[in-house]
């Protein structure tokens, strides 16, 4: 406990979160919802319902074409009708959603069932297939299922790290979650504990004042099993390759991942999923969600369930003040900007900021050229010379953009953040990172 | 052909991220002016009105022949980065009150055309612009080596000055080991002859630690650059005194203004930690070297010059290895996957 652990740059934001003493309201409202028939690297998935059907909480309503997992009906209610929808994270394909009337009751099917073996007798298998059923997704990451984790990979983790830090700017979703299920993410790590054959977890936490007296630590106790691991309150903390870096020493550059070196990086949000999955048989279909900025009249933290629009986030919220905004999905460094209101809210969110337009918007007058400052060299996590890369993208050199360690980038966005000029070297980077992709490729 | 650069930046209206630092590149040059007004202030006091008239000069000569550069070339007008004004500024610091009025005229037209905007056009700047404004203007040593003693007014009105009625600037190398009946302690409070702004090193000194204060400089580096000078200047020393012959070297001349200076204008210093560590250093030990190889009177800014055609290098070679490219863990991968 004595002992904090750091990184190299990140940066602490010292923005006061609004949302951080308010307790998680459940979004019960009669609504439409839209639910995208889409999980992250699970197959194509069809609809099994059709308009006009009632559907209870947790009913399947999309099964994948091959094995994997499937979509369940995040309320209950009535099908109004299936449409083909573009995702803002990934515009390129169209996907199947359902619309769906929620009649506010929030009925469970009969069906679901708690897991009723003891975990000490579970196999990793058994796990998987609970997990997969329930179609639990690693949240706050890559959003990939994870009993296609467990199956890869029990046996071969030795670490399994639980990020429960909230480094990022008015997020505190994760922090309601500790102080109101602290139970909750602790049965979860057990359950990992077990699927993943390890006898111990690391739980990663930031040193800041919200995080010092939490639940989580009282509900730790003076547990063997669990370590918590305080680090240094910066941005970008909850990056995999950073705490691995951190717990194991080893630095988990491009093409690897930290499971190459028996390590897992999982969100405290995915921990109480799964145990979600266990305790009441719960599929996952909604999620704690964070709607915040200046521009909301009141922030509020929300359990949502997938498939509401973003409009409805910001009715609940009492809609929108101080003129024209920004409706951002996720974190402000890295999130999407989204320009459609409608589109559905899916696991990949875990806040919706609003932030008025001025503020977010590099207009021209903001915008001059790099005056190499270094201050971008000096909070780069990944040890890049961010100014070098941009020069060498403005001036066309993709070669020498790429030799400069481009596809080294994190894209955690600190150097377009602290950048005085605002001239975006982030996103230079990232031209030269797609570039050096797209070149790998074709020489396949 | 050579390539011309767009020299606007391109960045799209909405991308991410949507978080910006409140801090702009008219903050830092704004840091940078208020370090060194107490300088100029003491200026002032110390050579009458002629010292604000050369300075405004240089100031006024600089942002207009950027606006006007910037006027043939197209480019966006930012006369409000005030990187211009601080250029001007710099330069006119770094020149006796008694200089001709034509020399910081051409000096800041120099610095702001050659060194600043036309490097830009192939890319960044490689130099402190005002620096190389200096360099310029020290084809005429004499005028830069003598100005008025202090509290020794001169007219405002006259063009120019004869160079045998004005007192020498104290700097060791040039006159081995006389200060002119000078003191150490007359040194260290600016009662002495010198440029506009390098006579007192405590307000010097003030500025250093607002800038530091403001986080716009590591403390390291005016340290670094400080203790150098020191180091070099005390190991070998030009009288028999060591200490006396290490405060006369730091305290006269432009050592103390140089630790400004050098970092006024981001351009020529390297990016990389160590790069600007060692920049620091060498900046300092160069500008002793300078100084006792008696090729140019004052050695702080041929040293920082110097450093700035160094930097890029600097910075390539000195760059930090990129997280995650270890040889060996790249061994220990290839090994786990031949063994699956």
């Amino acid at each position: 406990m004595s002992n904090v652990y750091s990184f190299r740059g990140g940066v602490h934001f010292t923005q006061k979160s609004p949302t951080l003493k308010l307790h998680t309201e459940r979004f019960k409202d009669q609504i439409k919802l839209c639910v995208p028939l889409f999980i992250p690297g699970e197959p194509d998935m069809t609809a099994c319902v059709k308009a006009g059907d009632t559907v209870l909480r947790g009913q399947e309503i999309g099964i994948p074409s091959s094995d994997g997992c499937s979509v369940h009906s995040p309320v209950s209610g009535t099908v109004e009708g299936i449409v083909n929808i573009r995702l803002p994270s990934d515009k390129s394909r169209e996907i199947p959603a359902i619309e769906i009337f929620s009649d506010g009751k929030m009925e469970n099917i009969p069906l679901l069932q708690p897991f009723d073996k003891k975990l000490s007798e579970t196999t990793p298998e058994e796990i998987a297939d609970v997990l997969k059923a329930a179609s639990v997704v690693n949240l706050n990451y890559d959003g990939t299922a994870v009993y296609r984790k467990i199956l890869a990979y029990t046996g071969k983790i030795r670490r399994l790290i639980i990020n429960c830090s909230e480094t990022e700017p008015f997020h505190t979703n994760t922090l309601r979650l500790m102080f109101e299920r602290p139970a909750d993410i602790i049965g979860g790590i057990k359950i990992l504990m077990r699927a993943f054959a390890i006898t111990g977890a690391d739980i990663i936490m930031a040193d800041s004042e919200e995080e010092a007296d939490n639940s989580l630590l009282k509900a730790c106790g003076k547990s063997k099993y669990f370590k918590i691991r305080i680090f240094e309150s910066r941005y970008p903390l909850s990056d995999p390759a950073l705490l691995t870096k951190a717990m194991i020493g080893y630095e988990v550059g491009p093409g690897t991942c930290p499971e190459d070196f028996g390590c897992t990086v999982l969100s405290a949000e995915t921990c109480a999923a799964v145990y979600h999955a266990f305790a009441f048989g719960l599929p996952l279909v909604e999620r704690r969600i964070t709607v915040s900025g200046e521009s909301v009249t009141h922030p509020k933290n929300l359990l949502v369930p997938f498939g509401i629009s973003y409009t409805a986030l910001i009715d609940k919220c009492d809609g929108i003040r101080n003129g024209p905004c920004a409706l951002i999905d996720g974190n402000p460094l890295t999130g999407i900007c989204i320009s459609d209101y409608s589109a559905p809210v899916t696991a990949s969110t875990s806040a919706v900021l609003l932030v008025p337009e001025l503020l977010c918007r590099a207009d021209a007058s903001r915008v001059s050229a790099c005056i190499n400052c270094g201050r971008c060299s000096a909070v780069c996590p990944r040890r890049l010379l961010p100014s070098y890369i941009a020069a060498a993208v403005n001036a066309g050199n993709m070669k020498k953009a790429v030799k400069l360690g481009a596809e080294f980038c994190s894209e955690c966005g600190l150097c377009s953040y602290v950048c005085p000029a605002h001239s975006g070297p982030m996103n230079r980077i990232l031209q030269a990172k797609n570039s050096a992709v797209s070149e790998k490729e074709a020489d396949r | 052909m050579i390539k011309l650069r767009k020299p606007e930046p391109v960045r799209a209206l909405f991308e991410a991220p949507y978080f910006l630092t409140e801090e702009s590149v008219m903050g830092i040059n704004l840091d940078f002016i208020i370090a060194l007004t107490p300088a100029l202030v003491w200026g002032v006091i110390c050579f009458g009105l002629r010292a604000l008239a050369v300075v405004l000069l240089s100031v006024c000569t600089a942002v207009i022949s950027e606006t006007v550069w910037k006027l043939i070339f197209r480019q966006r007008i930012e006369t409000n980065d005030l990187s211009a004004v601080l250029c001007g500024l710099v330069l006119g610091l770094c020149l006796p009150a008694s200089v001709p009025y034509w020399m910081p005229v051409a000096g800041a037209f120099v610095a702001v055309v050659l060194f600043k905007q036309l490097p830009k056009l192939f890319g960044r700047g490689f130099c402190v612009p005002a620096v190389g404004g200096y360099l310029f203007l020290s084809f005429f040593q004499n005028e830069l080596t003598h100005s008025p003693k202090a509290f020794e007014y001169l007219s405002a009105a006259k063009f120019s000055f004869d160079v045998s009625e004005l007192a020498e600037i104290p700097l060791l190398a040039v006159n081995r080991a006389e200060l002119q009946g000078l003191s150490v302690f007359d040194l260290l409070l600016g009662r002495c002859p010198g440029a506009i702004g390098e006579v007192s090193v405590l307000l010097i000194a003030a500025g250093i630690i607002y800038l530091i204060w403001r986080r716009v400089l590591s403390w390291k580096l005016p340290v670094y650059m400080l203790l150098s000078t020191a180091l070099i200047s005390g190991l070998f020393p030009v009288t028999l005194d060591r200490v006396d012959s290490m405060f006369a070297e730091v305290f006269s001349g432009a050592a103390m203004l140089g630790l400004i200076v050098a970092f006024s204008d981001f351009s020529g210093v390297p990016v990389t930690d160590s790069g600007r560590e060692i920049y620091a250093v060498a900046c300092g030990a160069l500008c002793i070297g300078l100084r006792y190889t008696g090729l140019c009177a004052e050695g702080a800014f041929p040293a920082i010059f110097i450093m700035n055609l160094l930097s890029v290098p600097l910075d390539r070679l000195l760059q930090p290895k990129f997280f995650g490219s270890g040889k060996q863990q790249i061994k220990e991968k290839k090994g786990k996957e031949e063994k699956q």
